[in-house]
């Protein structure tokens, strides 16, 4: 089969490989026919996760047809157009059986080397390192599902194949993001980052009551998005100060929920503080820029929440613990658990309260996703999110 | 014979799954089971009740044999072995199955004692050659954990666009 080979930073080529086999009774093989590229998949692409290999399958968004099912798995036949999340959950442990199936003990097959760097092992993910499983990826024609009954997801009459693959992972993630906030109506909610990520977070908090949102960010064409799209009011970082602007839009209050959308590779708005960043990243004396989480407790209201949906990978330097400690600040954060939102977002989609496809922005084939990358990355095209159509 | 090691570096790592203690010393008392979570296990023959010999792709070490003959063997509660007539992989070890609390499942506490020649060079070199005797431990255990609650042993077994195979050995799949 073709598929998507990491091989060096800024370097993703399709190669031919060799199509992937049931191994283990709750395995199902799916026929790809729409991926996409996420975020954190640029995040591989420059380079700054550690626990890559050349050659590496990469792509955690999958949607396709059942091509084959393992002797165990019973709620997926063959011919299935179903949707997969990109976190894996063996639906047993104990984690999974608390729907916080990012954290589930056993999908990690790398636990041994996982454990040296969090000391406790995390889910696995499609395509996305060794430290989180070495699973090949979904930008490819084919992939193995572990643990199908878990997470893959039978797409509903109704609801298309662009809508169901913004549902594996970059809704969700976002869904979660404004869960996490643990809104009760009327808040208001800002949201760094106004990616596809952040979209559905605005979309989501709208969703669960939030009456403000706020998007912070510095590309016209986005923000222009989070607009028309999120009813979002939206804040330029490079033309106001963030933090400032933040408390009198709110007259002295300070917003209720902050939600970085952004992860380790956010760019600063602060010309030393983020120099600060991107030299040490560069480095490798701290990997993730810090700026967006530090803003975010400065920005925050006392007893405010503060949510990272943003990826982050080891260290962040200059933490401002005494004020998040002060003002009394709860965080809350992790990658999504996709198999707890799925069918809940199939439910929105189908009530018409959201169309999860509205990101998709720029469509490519397999065989262009190096050029893909190359457009996401530098957000050429008024890109949001692109679609890769398989099959 | 074992005997003739001095067994100088031992491993011991724990474990919570969600199984009773009962399950979990039968699946262990039972060789069948266990070379589908020993790390590194390809094949096993049970000689008789108590010894059985084995062949194993050990990291760092590559493919060795050795015969397990339990010495002590306590009912639910904990077994212990000891390697003879090795090829490489000399060691002895022990497991022991307490209940958790909270309904938690059972704590699977696992030692395992081999022998490192050269002493901190020797265990240096281990390392520089494979996955340490702390990975072995871990990844056996991992291995367990995911068999016997999930009825299979993750793996990532699958196509990758690499010319080699990867550095690390993952785990090798198999189901109860």
């Amino acid at each position: 089969m073709r598929a998507a080979c990491w091989q060096d930073k800024h370097t993703v080529e399709v190669r031919n490989v060799p199509d992937p086999e049931i191994v283990n009774p709750h395995d199902i093989i799916l026929k790809v026919t729409h991926t996409t590229i996420c975020g954190s998949d640029l995040h591989l692409y420059d380079g700054v996760v550690p626990g890559m290999s050349k050659g590496d399958i990469i792509g955690h968004e999958p949607v396709g047809e059942v091509e084959e099912a393992g002797s165990a798995v019973g709620k997926h036949k063959v011919g299935d157009r179903v949707a997969v999340s990109s976190v894996i959950g063996c639906g047993r442990c104990f984690y999974c059986r608390n729907q916080e199936f990012s954290m589930c003990d056993n999908s990690n097959p790398n636990a041994w080397m996982q454990e040296k760097v969090y000391t406790y092992p995390t889910a696995g993910i499609f395509g996305y390192s060794h430290l989180f499983g070495g699973y090949p990826g979904a930008q490819a024609e084919y992939l193995r599902v572990p643990y199908a009954d878990v997470g893959a997801f039978s797409i509903p009459e109704g609801i298309s194949s662009e809508q169901a693959v913004c549902i594996t992972d970059a809704f969700p993630t976002g869904f979660m993001g404004a869960d996490l906030c643990g809104l009760k109506g009327g808040e208001t909610v800002v949201v760094w980052g106004a990616g596809p990520v952040g979209l559905f977070v605005m979309k989501s908090a709208r969703l669960l009551g939030a009456e403000r949102v706020i998007a912070v960010d510095n590309i016209p064409y986005r923000l222009e998005t989070a607009r028309e799209q999120c009813g979002a009011e939206t804040l330029d970082f490079t033309e106001t100060g963030v933090t400032d602007t933040l408390r009198e839009m709110t007259a002295g209050r300070g917003p209720d929920c902050c939600i970085d959308a952004c992860g380790m590779e956010a760019h600063g708005t602060n010309a030393f503080v983020g120099a600060y960043d991107a030299v040490k990243q560069a480095v490798m004396l701290e990997n993730d820029r810090g700026h967006v989480v530090r803003q975010m407790i400065e920005a925050c209201r006392k007893g405010g929440t503060i949510v990272i949906m943003g990826v982050y990978s080891l260290f962040v330097d200059k933490f401002p613990l005494g004020a998040a400690f002060n003002k009394g600040l709860t965080f809350r954060m992790g990658q999504m658990h996709g198999p707890k939102y799925i069918q809940r977002l199939f439910d929105y989609t189908l009530q018409g309260k959201i169309d999860p496809s509205f990101c998709l922005t720029n469509k490519f084939l397999l065989n262009e996703i190096p050029h893909a990358y190359e457009v996401f990355k530098k957000r050429t095209d008024n890109c949001v999110k692109v679609l890769v159509k398989v099959s | 014979m074992a005997s003739r090691h001095r067994y100088n570096v031992c491993t011991k790592r724990s474990i919570t799954i969600h199984k009773s203690p009962e399950e979990l010393y039968h699946a262990w008392r039972d060789p069948g089971k266990l070379v589908n979570f020993l790390s590194g296990a390809a094949e096993v023959s049970v000689l008789d009740d108590r010894r059985s010999l084995w062949i194993s792709d050990i990291p760092g070490k590559g493919c060795v044999s050795w015969e397990a003959e339990i010495i002590t063997d306590r009912t639910d509660k904990s077994l212990s072995w000891r390697t003879v007539n090795t090829t490489g992989f000399g060691h002895t070890g022990s497991v022991h199955f307490a209940a958790a609390p909270n309904s938690l499942g059972t704590e699977v506490g696992l030692e395992v004692c081999t022998r490192i020649t050269g002493g901190r060079l020797g265990k240096a070199v281990a390392k520089m050659l494979g996955r340490s005797p702390e990975d072995y431990v871990s990844q056996t255990l991992h291995n367990f954990k995911q068999l016997m609650e999930t009825g299979e042993v993750a793996t990532n077994k699958g196509p990758s666009g690499r010319e080699k195979a990867p550095v690390e050995q993952c785990g090798q799949g198999g189901a109860l």
